[in-house]
């Protein structure tokens, strides 16, 4: 059986096909065209010309030259990088580290953790010690000093970089810090 | 310390004085004048407040100005402040980017159902002048967004200065210094180390119930403690006779009694 994906690969051509068309001429819903097209997008088999117009990409064009068939289901790993969710801790931080400028993790962590929250401290220093490499925080020589004995104090950090209001994610993957809000990824150099 | 927020009593004050702003719908009263003396965790609530709802927070400068301060608003909010993105210039210009950041956020909060408001730390410097008192009138009114303006003693006298925008004040929430109880749930919820209630009292006689002296006390209390463990329910006044304790606003510093004196009281 012909998947709804291969029809439409195959109907379309150098020139930019309208979904309204692809509709018709396949004789289905333009939702169902849409989705199917937005997952051919995702296999870098079609590019949207412009809202609602499709056409083939060179990868594309050697599938239908090739005559293969798409199957439906899952092609490999997700590697998108996921978006902060608006009240995550890291975003939340983030948020605080833009208010605060100059701060500690302990600082930190009184400022965005509330009871329902699990290791706020470990995750806040993780996230913090991947903006160092990354250059958007730098720490301070000098340490906040604690009151326990032996203790080594706090390090202070400063933000160095304030990139926009959405929080920067870190990408084991690309080794980098990703700014959703430029597009932009931020290697990180280990210290 | 431990790293908790405690829910203080000016912490819920606050809260109910936003949960009411909400309540009140399209009604145009959208300024919250949050005002007390230093030391009492005006920008500590207000900031951890800013930064989990992902407000604005912008701290009042002693030489701003209306064009100056929306300049603040469309950075906190824009995409790429990396790189050189120029401002709109001029005022008019300006202030509709302002408006239309403003309409921008607080439709992508209400989609999520959460709450949006810019807040203004140090308004004593906006309310001293009256074009930063008009502007943000205007942003308030047209934006429907909420403006907190927090400040000292001052903020409030200066505002009713200005009768229409004293009649857009939705709400004054006076920030006041921790009662005896205030002062044992902070200990309790902060101190690493037990504090028993003749200590408590004491540290909320000495403090004043002042946030900024009462964390001093705290480092104080655990920084003997951590090394003279104390026996019973908690370190008492007599287990730190003779210590330090903070330092008095006018930077004399403030002991527990010694031995004999806590002996006779």
């Amino acid at each position: 059986m012909t998947t709804v994906q291969t029809r439409i690969l195959y109907s379309l051509g150098d020139a930019c096909v309208l979904i309204g068309d692809l509709a018709a001429q396949l004789q289905l819903p333009r939702d169902q065209v849409g989705q199917a097209a937005a997952l051919l997008i995702g296999r870098g088999l079609v590019e949207r010309v412009e809202r609602g117009c499709f056409q083939l990409t060179d990868a594309g064009r050697a599938v239908v030259a090739r005559g293969e068939v798409i199957e439906t289901g899952v092609t490999g790993p997700n590697r998108a990088l996921r978006k902060p969710r608006r009240q995550s801790i890291r975003q939340r931080a983030w948020n605080a580290m833009k208010i605060q400028r100059t701060f500690t993790i302990q600082a930190l962590t009184t400022a965005v953790s509330t009871a329902q929250d699990g290791d706020v401290e470990e995750n806040l220093r993780r996230y913090c010690s991947e903006l160092c490499k990354a250059g958007i925080l730098s720490r301070s020589k000098r340490r906040e000093p604690g009151t326990a004995p032996g203790s080594n104090g706090y390090a202070v950090f400063t933000l160095a970089r304030p990139l926009g209001p959405l929080a920067p994610v870190y990408s084991r993957a690309r080794q980098a810090i990703h700014d959703f809000n430029s597009g932009a990824d931020l290697p990180c150099i280990p210290n | 310390m431990k790293p908790v927020f405690v829910e203080t009593r000016n912490y819920n004050v606050f809260l109910e004085a936003i949960d009411e702003l909400d309540d009140r719908g399209s009604d145009e009263r959208r300024l919250i004048i949050v005002d007390g003396l230093p030391g009492l965790g005006k920008t500590t609530i207000l900031s951890r407040w800013a930064a989990n709802e992902s407000c604005i927070y912008l701290r009042g400068k002693s030489e701003w100005t209306s064009y100056w301060l929306m300049a603040e608003l469309l950075t906190e909010s824009r995409q790429q402040p990396d790189e050189i993105v120029s401002l709109p210039h001029g005022f008019e210009a300006r202030f509709g980017a302002c408006l239309a950041m403003l309409a921008e956020r607080r439709r992508a909060a209400s989609a999520i159902g959460a709450q949006f408001a810019v807040v203004i730390d140090e308004a004593d410097y906006v309310s001293a002048k009256s074009k930063l008192v008009d502007t943000v009138r205007d942003l308030a009114d047209l934006s429907q967004v909420p403006f907190i303006l927090v400040g000292m003693g001052k903020i409030r006298a200066n505002i009713t200065r200005h009768p229409q925008t004293a009649s857009r004040i939705a709400k004054y929430v006076r920030f006041e210094p921790a009662d005896l109880d205030g002062v044992k749930q902070f200990l309790r919820e902060k101190c690493e180390i037990a504090v028993a209630p003749d200590l408590a009292s004491f540290v909320h006689r000495t403090t004043g119930g002042f946030n900024r002296e009462l964390l001093g006390a705290i480092k104080s209390i655990e920084r003997f403690g951590y090394r003279n463990p104390p026996p019973g329910e908690g370190m008492t006044l007599r287990d730190m006779a003779g210590q330090h304790l903070i330092n008095d606003r006018q930077g004399q510093p403030i002991s527990v009694p010694a031995i004999a004196m806590v002996a006779r009281a």
